[in-house]
């Protein structure tokens, strides 16, 4: 087996479902971000994003917070110190997997 | 980081960060400062207070602290989005990184404050045809219309924007040594209105395309 496969094989399988994907990149990019806008980001069903994140806030990926903007109820999702870490390895796995593809094609 | 997922990280950083003036909101606050500034030298001019020149210069700095420390401070902005935006599209935070470079908006801003003093000295020895002004307003509110702020433009650059124009319009016929404050005003009535137009036509637009989320 070639480092490159291993390095596939090593990889956050949390992460790497294409929705739980995009939640973490919408986090990544910002400091925190309510329910609303990560639907509307991802473009996913309410129970769809609702279930998916409860397993990231699981793994200790995200922190969910309930608060309040005024009156408006705020359910505020942002990437904990543990998910940002698991992100960045993800991306650096993936960019070792590409690297190879690259070079052998 | 894998160039894909980079560009995606900074796709969504880029959208996070245009997401303040997605429902008009900061234009709107911005376009009432700059009106409010115009109405009141017009007020100024026209009730013959103007009697020194160094009262009228020290209430021109006044009122532009006013309007920058205005658009600087979010406070009445977030007060209304919380109430308008976020039960519509969601509320997020802005980050604190910045996409464009430091250094380059720190120029922007250097050369918006130039502008906006070599302004004031244009406008101040200017006295031919005022209504010129009006136009300078005009053409600068509708370039700001057309191109959409985006992050590379601070607050002060778009001033600086509106001072290029009515530089240019005023040094035309800057001849004279008389101390005219009445081109200003307009120039910042018509900015103020046409920004104010912009806004509430940008709100409007929002609020009908994003119903409340049940």
């Amino acid at each position: 087996m070639t480092p490159e496969l291993q390095e596939l094989a090593t990889l956050d399988r949390l992460i790497h479902e294409p929705a739980r994907l995009m939640i973490m990149t919408v986090l990544y990019a910002v400091p925190e971000a309510d329910f609303i806008y990560l639907q509307r980001e991802c473009g996913l069903t309410q129970g769809n994003l609702s279930s998916h994140l409860a397993k990231l806030e699981e793994a200790s990926y995200v922190m969910i917070t309930k608060t309040f903007k005024g009156k408006y109820p705020l359910t505020i999702c942002s990437l904990l110190k543990r998910g940002r870490d698991a992100f960045e390895e993800y991306v650096r796995k993936m960019r070792v997997i590409n690297g190879s593809q690259k070079w052998e094609g | 980081m894998n160039t894909q997922v980079t560009d995606s990280v900074l796709q969504a950083e880029r959208r996070a960060r245009s997401y303040w003036d997605i429902d008009g909101l900061p234009i709107i606050a911005q376009a009432v400062a700059v009106l409010l500034a115009g109405l009141w030298f017009l007020y100024m001019n026209y009730s013959g207070a103007w009697s020194r020149r160094t009262s009228e210069l020290a209430s021109i700095v006044c009122v532009m602290a006013v309007i920058l420390d205005t658009l600087r401070k979010p406070g009445v902005i977030s007060w209304l989005k919380a109430r308008i935006t976020y039960p519509r599209t969601g509320y997020v935070a802005r980050s604190e990184q910045k996409v464009w470079p430091e250094g380059r908006g720190i120029n922007f801003a250097a050369l918006g404050f130039v502008c906006l003093l070599i302004g004031f000295w244009a406008v101040a020895l200017s006295v031919e045809t005022p209504w010129i002004c009006v136009a300078a307003g005009i053409v600068t509110g509708l370039a700001l219309w057309w191109n959409p702020v985006r992050e590379k433009f601070a607050y002060l650059d778009i001033l600086g924007i509106a001072c290029v124009g009515m530089l240019a319009a005023v040094l035309l016929n800057a001849t004279h040594s008389v101390f005219h404050l009445q081109r200003f005003a307009f120039t910042l009535t018509a900015l103020g209105t046409l920004g104010l137009v912009k806004g509430i036509v940008m709100l409007l637009r929002y609020v009908r395309r994003n119903p409340v989320q049940a």
